[in-house]
């Protein structure tokens, strides 16, 4: 039967796969363009992207993680859930400079942009929830 | 937060424990460390009741409002 811990642990896999599957692409990359493969101004994107996404990664990683300890209204996932917010501003700004050369990459810049917002308005309904929380737990 | 409990005083005025007094208000003595403690963010009239009564108090025995420094 299709359960809640099962739905986390299918989630806590498929974003170790993908941080795996960055990494790989970290190495490659950087592998493929002294292959002679790709550009250099594609390398510099994947640089400057690099770091971001993996950050947002690491968030996100450490968000299932303190899901699984029980620790859902706590500090620590605004922290993290900031931390991806930041994370997916940073990108969306790399991309739209990048857009200047590959004006497709506007697309891709407004949609990890969005997705930079919508997770900030995640981060402060949750603060709001710890608050009323902590409020209704110290209501004796 | 400028509301401050005073159940500590009239507790010892009483002579009640906070055992006894949680036993018989009704709340864990947990629950009842945190409201002697200035900790807790609000109290409900039923508990404020149960306190009255059990002690024997108003509820301006057990509150008052200090300004904070």
């Amino acid at each position: 039967m299709w359960d809640n811990s099962k739905s986390l642990l299918l989630t806590t896999w498929w974003m170790r796969i993908a941080m795996v599957v960055w990494c790989i692409l970290g190495i490659a990359v950087p592998t493929l363009f002294f292959m002679q493969q790709i550009p250099f101004d594609i390398l510099i994107l994947f640089c400057l992207l690099f770091a971001p996404i993996l950050l947002a990664f690491y968030g996100l990683h450490k968000m299932l993680s303190n899901i699984q300890q029980g620790l859902i209204f706590s500090v620590k996932n605004t922290a993290s859930l900031r931390l991806v917010s930041w994370a997916c501003f940073f990108a969306a700004i790399f991309l739209l400079i990048a857009a200047f050369k590959w004006p497709v990459l506007i697309f891709a810049s407004g949609v990890i942009g969005f997705l930079g917002l919508f997770v900030r308005v995640i981060k402060n309904m949750l603060s709001e929830a710890i608050a009323i929380k902590e409020e209704n737990d110290f209501t004796i | 937060m400028p509301i401050v409990v005073n159940l500590d005083v009239v507790m010892a005025k009483r002579k009640m424990s906070s055992g006894e007094l949680a036993e018989r208000i009704g709340i864990t003595p947990a629950n009842l460390s945190i409201l002697k403690n200035n900790k807790a963010k609000a109290i409900r009239f039923s508990t404020l009741e149960e306190i009255c009564r059990a002690l024997d108090c108003q509820p301006a025995d057990i509150l008052a409002y200090e300004e904070d420094e």
